[in-house]
């Protein structure tokens, strides 16, 4: 993260954060009772302009996160929040009419706190961004079968047994084509993972945390 | 399907994370206390990993992984073996298990264990980097039979020994060679864990169908044993050696062809002769033997472990007598004729032993009493270890020629072998009409020696082979030559119809060279000394062109013609060629060169005493000691040498 601010790619980097937490950050704002305070897209474009113009701001998550090991998209969450406060003072000094800068409560018949609103959603971007590498890194090292093999098995629910005389192949050369995709997603989400400050090493309980979050 | 983005629901989005979960960790990702770094290895259920140790101590690593995420019970088994293999091996050529443990979810944990990083590569890509000589080659051939044989001590059958598992490090002077992954290892022992029941539950194919025994390949999981490790180490052997396997195709052809018909081609490979495998003579004989030994398609002829081995391996390594050599092969008194040839008196007599088994396999009645197969199989054998245990006694690069006398009834007992088993027509026959040919006239038997060049010859002339023609002439002129000056004229022609051939070509030959100076000593024989100078002034221009700085045609160019000057009265000259022809030149060098050495020596403290004889001045007593030892020396080798009659005061 740091060596990416370093070596002068901090465009790549902003570019990669707001891919993948953006809309989770738009689902997180309007679940709160800051969602008044303007659009969704614009509120995060805002805070993403505000943050990432600020040199320091990745650097002081870094060196929070060897503290307390708080994640990447937990500290975009906070400091999405300290945003939102932030824009709901700044609208009040310039006294717009009250009903357009007033909270709104957070609906009663939410079933599900922001934060988990935008854990889902963050789990759900993570997954697609995961899945658009490996299906790059499968292409660039044509193993376009393996990807179908892999989809077909693991998104389509076929079993091995079904999809190999289909494919001209036998049910155990499809598990291991599919076994090779599987190592390279695992890869691509522990390279997103890493990156949003997970621990390595603890990598099986960070894929297990992001299952959690999307369960129903 | 592949090419779209796909925005997988949440349930897609588990089962996908679920897969990735059941993955085996990979590189960036920490096992233990080791980050995996780079990727190193990987096979259809596992993975090897260089990884870095960062506490207690800081080490780089190899850790294999588990990398299948739902493992079959064989392969879970398998893994759970290897990791006790490796742990209970203890041999410098095997790496040792440091670490071991599992890693992930308990529903889904990988296990995996730690060795030490072996930084080396495997045996044919090592041995073709550092262009490994023969004698590398098969040393570690041999460590690797030696860890093999650890193995085998414990009661371990390897299964998979192939190149790619013997992993060679260091210099060729001192090999390191480690046998890696045991993942298919049999265990004879039923009392250790995973033993002998396990193996036959397991059962199924395992090992590398080019590198399998033909028990192996036929799925004999019961005659299984260190013998088909054997097996495969000389397969590896064939191909450090011969560069390939044995009836193997190339790799990608290889991997395309289905596994029956690989299985069914290594339970049919016939037992290998790497000499025709590499197409390298040379390779017959020992190496032959071993190989044939280790491969034999019957498991009880092969060496019974790979200690057996390793220890006929470490024989022919320490010029001991191997026990790979056929029986019927007079292997064991020829070897003891190579070894004790120079001490002992009655070499004749060994020799005439062994011609005479010869004389008699060669002869009818054992034609009448063998039938043809047999006899020709007896007679390959012999054949080949008559030619094995001639190497000693022929000259340096002068290929089977022998220059003693006492070898010339194997020589000819060869040539008639190959005549009986081949016809006189085939290649390999001319071949060794040519090596009797030169061997007579190694020992001064040009009568004998006559008639086969000629045939040589004419059958050259017949076949269009210019440039054979002119080797055969160049040999039959040289023949002649030293036959006197009753066929000088007809060696002049000869020779100079050998010249005419090699003057249309761009560059002279080092046979040419030899022409020229063989023309320079029939000139004088017919005493034209201006012609004969004018052919050695051409000769040694020759041996300039094609031969380095200090190499014996040169020296021996520049040493005619000292002689030739010297004979002629300009010692003075004939002192500057014969210094030019001993610059450098170590009295130490072999039999050969010894003898020119002492012979061009000496001629320069002839002249020098002749000198002081003629001016009436003692000559220097150091130097006049120096010339008798040289005297004896020669008169010891060759009292007919001619140099000792002018040398006589």
């Amino acid at each position: 993260m740091l060596e990416a601010i370093a070596d002068g790619r901090s465009h790549e980097l902003a570019a990669e954060l707001m891919r993948l937490y953006a809309h989770p950050l738009e689902i997180y704002f309007v679940a709160t009772s800051f969602r008044s305070l303007g659009a969704p897209s614009d509120i995060v474009a805002g805070f993403f302009c505000s943050r990432l113009s600020q040199p320091n701001w990745l650097v002081d998550w870094k060196a929070r996160h060897e503290i307390d090991r708080i994640p990447l998209r937990r500290w975009l969450l906070n400091s999405l929040n300290f945003y939102l406060h932030e824009e709901h003072r700044r609208q009040q000094r310039h006294e717009l009419p009250l009903e357009a800068v007033g909270l709104l409560p957070v609906s009663g018949v939410a079933r599900e706190t922001p934060e988990r609103q935008f854990e889902r959603e963050a789990s759900r971007s993570i997954v697609r961004e995961a899945l658009e590498r490996t299906r790059d890194a499968c292409i660039d090292c044509g193993q376009p079968v393996h990807l179908e093999v892999f989809m077909r098995h693991f998104i389509g629910q076929e079993p091995y047994e079904t999809l190999a005389p289909a494919l001209g192949m036998s049910a155990t050369q499809c598990a291991g084509m599919s076994r090779t995709v599987a190592s390279k997603f695992r890869r691509a989400i522990g390279g997103i993972l890493v990156r949003d400050g997970a621990d390595p090493a603890d990598l099986d309980r960070e894929i297990e945390r992001l299952m959690e979050a999307l369960r129903e | 399907m592949t090419a779209t983005p796909h925005n997988p629901s949440d349930a897609e989005a588990r089962r996908l994370l679920d897969a990735a979960r059941r993955s085996a960790p990979g590189v960036g990702e920490s096992i233990g206390p080791y980050r995996l770094v780079e990727e190193i290895g990987r096979g259809g259920h596992s993975a090897v990993f260089r990884a870095e140790q960062l506490a207690p101590v800081r080490r780089q690593v190899a850790v294999k992984v588990l990398t299948d995420p739902a493992p079959s019970a064989n392969v879970a088994i398998r893994f759970a073996r290897e990791r006790s293999v490796v742990a209970r091996l203890r041999h410098p050529g095997i790496v040792p298990l440091i670490d071991a443990g599992e890693v992930g979810p308990p529903d889904a944990a990988t296990p995996w264990f730690a060795m030490p990083l072996v930084d080396g590569e495997s045996a044919d890509r090592w041995c073709e980097r550092v262009r490994a000589s023969r004698a590398v080659r098969l040393r570690v051939i041999e460590l690797a039979a030696r860890a093999v044989a650890a193995a085998h001590a414990m009661g371990i059958v390897h299964r998979d020994l192939k190149p790619g598992n013997i992993m060679v490090a260091g210099s060729p002077a001192d090999p390191q060679v480690h046998v890696i992954d045991f993942g298919v290892a049999k265990l004879l022992d039923p009392g250790i864990e995973g033993g002998d029941g396990l193996s036959t539950r397991v059962g199924g194919i395992v090992g590398t169908p080019e590198f399998m025994s033909p028990e192996q390949g036929n799925l004999e999981v019961d005659r299984v044993g260190p013998a088909s490790d054997v097996y495969a180490l000389g397969l590896v052997a064939c191909v450090l050696l011969g560069g390939s396997i044995p009836g193997a195709r190339s790799g990608a052809e290889r991997s395309s062809r289905p596994m029956g018909e690989r299985l069914r081609a290594a339970a049919d490979r016939e037992s290998p002769v790497i000499s025709q495998l590499a197409a390298d003579r040379s390779l017959r004989g020992e190496i032959d033997w071993i190989i044939a030994k280790a491969c034999s398609r019957e498991i009880g002829a092969r060496y019974a472990n790979a200690g057996a081995l390793a220890d006929d391996l470490a024989r022919l390594r320490e010029g001991q007598p191997i026990v790979a050599a056929p029986k019927d092969s007079g292997y064991a008194g020829l070897y003891a004729l190579r070894r004790y040839r120079g001490p002992i008196a009655g070499v004749a007599v060994a020799l005439a032993a062994i011609i005479g088994a010869l004389a008699f396999i060669v002869s009818r009645e054992s034609a009448r009493a063998e039938s043809e197969a047999a006899r020709n199989q007896r007679l390959s054998a012999l054949l080949e270890t008559a030619r094995v245990q001639l190497t000693p006694l022929t000259g340096k690069n002068r290929g089977d020629v022998v220059d003693d006398e006492k070898a010339i009834p194997l020589v000819e007992m060869m040539y008639r072998i190959n005549v009986e088993l081949l016809g006189t027509e085939a290649n390999e026959t001319q071949q060794s009409a040519l090596v009797l040919a030169r061997s007579y006239d190694r020992v001064d038997r040009f009568a004998e020696a006559e008639p086969l060049y000629r045939g040589l010859l004419d059958r050259a002339i017949a076949q269009g082979r210019k440039g054979d023609q002119a080797y055969l002439r160049f040999m039959l002129g040289g023949s002649l030559r030293r036959m006197g000056v009753t066929r000088a004229a007809e060696a002049r022609q000869i020779l100079e119809d050998a010249l005419a051939y090699w003057q249309t070509l761009p560059n002279p030959l080092p046979a040419t060279c030899g022409a020229l100076l063989e023309r320079a000593f029939v000139a004088g024989l017919e005493d034209k000394l201006d012609e004969q100078r004018e052919f050695l002034e051409r000769g040694i221009a020759c041996t300039e062109a094609t031969a380095q700085e200090g190499h014996i045609r040169r020296r021996e160019a520049l040493g005619f013609m000292g002689d030739f000057l010297r004979a002629r009265g300009d010692f003075a000259a004939a002192r500057d060629y014969y210094g030019r022809a001993l610059a450098g030149f170590s009295p130490d060098s072999d039999l050969l060169g010894r003898r020119w050495h002492d012979s061009w020596r000496g001629e320069l403290l002839w002249m020098d005493r002749e000198e002081a004889r003629k001016a009436g001045v003692e000559f220097d007593s150091a130097r006049e000691a120096e010339f008798e030892a040289i005297v004896d020396a020669l008169r010891k080798r060759d009292p007919t040498n001619m140099r000792l009659k002018h040398w006589a005061p």
